[in-house]
């Protein structure tokens, strides 16, 4: 799947007295089976854009499109689908229903798939064992680590085999080890076929050689080269 | 289990319980028909014609010979029944 | 395409059951509370239309006209002379004058139906009658002042008889009057029978000092009875200041006395008042900021707007479920093993005697459609709105 955006701003509470410029003009296109990093300290606006390419809202003006198809105008019901068969977001701050088990969080995409019950354990274990934490799957996910959450909530973008793999500071609660193991099932993904956007300032993320090209981003906009 | 069957079974228990409580009230239904006959006989016989529940008052007892009225012919003073009174209405 | 429906709905529902477990002091009082609520309104239910079809069946062999002599608005005793007036109307099969009061019993409070039946004997066979002469026995002739009598059975045993079948009762210038009981209605008819005392005719007109040529009412049947309005009219025009009572009157009144716009009726509206109560109260309680953090990831994952909706039926659908299924099979419990005991104070007043109401129970498809209409439907239908709201809820406010 390719990622296309064109001229894209977004404002949040425009013309308010608290009104803040996101994103200033971004121009930004990734190839199908590309993984781009894009670094960036807290508040340059990278977590605006991945929530914009994964159609968690929509820009204030430009142009957003996964393969050609602007995401612009489309109705709620297609972006919940596009959302759920096609992206897998990997948020900063889990969004994780902490009263449920990990196996239970897991399989929250699963649900309303009709998807059987068998099935529906047979594709969770095998999600929980591919990110080595099978051994915490009956735990409340509010009683874990945070680094056995990260690879929860990583557990739960994949579930759904998506095509597009979005990542918010994937690494941010995730000692040396298992960032570098982060780092080997985004290269099984990128072999697998996926196209991966992920926002870190982690050297262990950037600098890996899985990484095609890294974008920087700095006060809402995005640029090729490191701004100094 | 899944949750769903659990809950499926409680109800399924709850129809159950109910079937088991109607053949029961079935049941008691055809013993009592013999004693309905006699008291079919018994109406007839000395022209009963209201069940005999409340008695506290004539008007409540005899509900279906009565009127509105009635509560208010016995005395001035006379105190409302109440519950009875209220529930057991004469019909105009 | 049907298992993939079944499976999303059973997918959900587990959800829902969890989701539901999850707060389970709040969501077990609210199914308690409503299981209470529909357990008061069924059993009300139940017990109505079982005194009510009871009535119907039982009063259907009444006498077809009831006459009643009405001064200013009062009930007063009737000229026997009456009859002569009656039997010139064509079409009238019987015609039964007798006396009707009541007895008031000082001692106890109770008050005691009294008939007193021109036909009385004490040779009647009758089933649902029980001749009782186990220590006495019956009077003779010789026996003057000693009037035999028929008991009910509360009647009986607030004399607190015993083995003893003679009583006196006070005639209204304190004068005591004898009696002596020759039978007892069976157990088994109490429903109608409980407080009666029959007796003949001249020892009603003693015990109550009616004047000789007096009775209380009349009692006519009729030979066709399709004839009984027209017959009950010629009777209104015959007799002067008369009330003239058929037997549709005793069906309508039961008809009506337990009927939904009842006062009985009414009590179950209570019901479903309170039941509206506890829909508000969980409803504006609303969302908690954990239960909006829950939905908007959920529909960040990919859930639709519909299967939040889902979600939020089934929630309400697991507590209508459980409490009207506990409420409605307690209430049948109630009505069938305990005569609706918690309903007898309502039932029975004031009244001294406390005859057993053991009544066939019945299922009506109408009543339950009725209770469940006015409990579970309006539950259920709040959870559209709220629900709707809820689940367009946007998916960002998590992130």
């Amino acid at each position: 799947m390719k990622i296309e955006l064109s001229a894209v701003e977004k404002w949040y509470n425009r013309g308010l007295p608290n009104e803040v410029h996101a994103l200033q003009q971004i121009e930004l296109a990734v190839a199908e089976n590309e993984v781009v990093c894009i670094q960036g300290p807290s508040g340059s606006g990278k977590s605006t854009l991945l929530c914009i390419i994964g159609a968690l809202f929509g820009p204030t003006s430009g142009r957003a499109a996964i393969d050609g198809r602007s995401l612009a105008r489309l109705p709620d019901r297609f972006l919940t689908r596009y959302r759920r068969e096609l992206v897998g977001f990997i948020f900063q701050r889990f969004q994780i229903i902490e009263e449920l088990t990990v196996a239970a969080n897991v399989a929250l995409p699963l649900l309303p798939l009709g998807v059987s019950l068998r099935e529906r354990r047979q594709r969770t274990a095998e999600a929980l064992e591919r990110l080595n934490i099978s051994h915490r799957s009956s735990f409340p996910a509010g009683g874990i680590s945070g680094g056995e959450l990260q690879r929860a909530v990583i557990a739960r973008a994949l579930i759904n085999d998506p095509a597009i793999i979005l990542a918010d500071e994937p690494t941010a609660h995730l000692d040396s080890r298992l960032s570098l193991q982060f780092m080997n099932i985004i290269e099984e993904l990128k072999v697998a076929g996926k196209t991966i956007v992920i926002a870190s300032h982690d050297p262990l993320v950037f600098g890996h050689p899985v990484i095609d090209r890294c974008l920087f981003m700095r006060d809402g906009r995005l640029t090729a080269h490191r701004p100094d | 289990m899944r949750p769903c069957l659990y809950f499926f079974i409680v109800l399924i228990c709850c129809l159950a319980a109910q079937l088991v409580l109607l053949q029961k009230a079935q049941r008691r239904a055809e013993a009592a028909f013999s004693d309905e006959q006699q008291m079919l006989n018994l109406s007839a016989r000395f022209g009963l014609t209201d069940l005999c529940v409340a008695t506290d008052a004539r008007y409540i007892r005899h509900l279906s010979v009565t009127d509105p009225l009635a509560p208010y012919m016995d005395h001035p003073g006379a105190i409302e029944y109440f519950p009875t009174g209220s529930f057991w209405v004469p019909v105009r | 395409m049907v298992s993939y429906y079944l499976g999303r709905q059973a997918n959900i529902l587990d959800y829902a059951l969890g989701s539901l477990r999850r707060r389970a002091g709040r969501n077990s009082a609210v199914v308690i509370i409503f299981a209470l609520v529909i357990f008061l309104v069924s059993s009300f239910s139940l017990l109505t239309t079982a005194l009510r079809e009871s009535a119907l069946r039982l009063l259907l062999s009444v006498p077809d006209i009831t006459i009643q002599q009405m001064s200013a608005g009062r009930q007063i005793s009737l000229a026997e002379s009456a009859v002569d007036e009656l039997e010139k109307i064509f079409g009238i099969k019987e015609i039964r004058p007798r006396i009707w009061g009541y007895y008031f019993d000082e001692t106890n409070g109770a008050n005691y139906t009294v008939i007193g039946d021109p036909n009385f004997s004490i040779q009647e066979q009758l089933p649902g009658l029980r001749i009782d002469y186990s220590s006495e026995p019956a009077p003779g002739p010789s026996e003057s002042g000693l009037s035999p009598v028929l008991l009910g059975e509360a009647v009986r045993n607030n004399l607190d008889l015993g083995d003893r079948r003679r009583f006196s009762l006070f005639r209204p210038d304190l004068s005591l009057k004898s009696f002596v009981s020759v039978g007892a209605f069976e157990s088994s008819t109490a429903l109608l029978t409980a407080d009666l005392i029959v007796m003949d005719l001249a020892a009603a007109r003693d015990l109550f000092a009616i004047p000789e040529g007096e009775v209380t009412d009349i009692l006519v049947s009729v030979a066709n009875p399709l004839e009984i309005e027209t017959i009950a009219g010629k009777i209104d025009g015959r007799l002067d200041g008369v009330r003239v009572l058929t037997k549709e009157r005793i069906a309508k009144t039961y008809r009506v006395a337990f009927g939904w716009r009842s006062g009985f009726g009414l009590a179950c509206l209570i019901g479903a008042v309170a039941a509206f109560i506890i829909l508000a109260w969980d409803r504006a309680t609303g969302l908690s900021p954990d239960q909006k953090r829950e939905v908007g990831i959920l529909r960040a994952l990919g859930w639709q707007v519909e299967d939040v909706i889902t979600l939020r039926f089934w929630e309400s659908m697991v507590i209508c479920a459980l409490a009207f299924g506990f409420g409605y099979v307690l209430a049948w419990i109630h009505v069938l093993y305990f005569d609706a005991l918690l309903f007898r104070p309502v039932l029975l007043g004031w009244s001294v005697l406390r005859p057993p109401v053991s009544l066939a129970v019945q299922f009506r498809l109408t009543d339950l459609l009725i209770i469940f209409s006015l409990s579970v439907l309006p539950y259920l239908a709040a959870t559209v709105v709220p629900a709707w709201r809820s689940a367009t809820i946007r998916p960002d406010s998590v992130v």
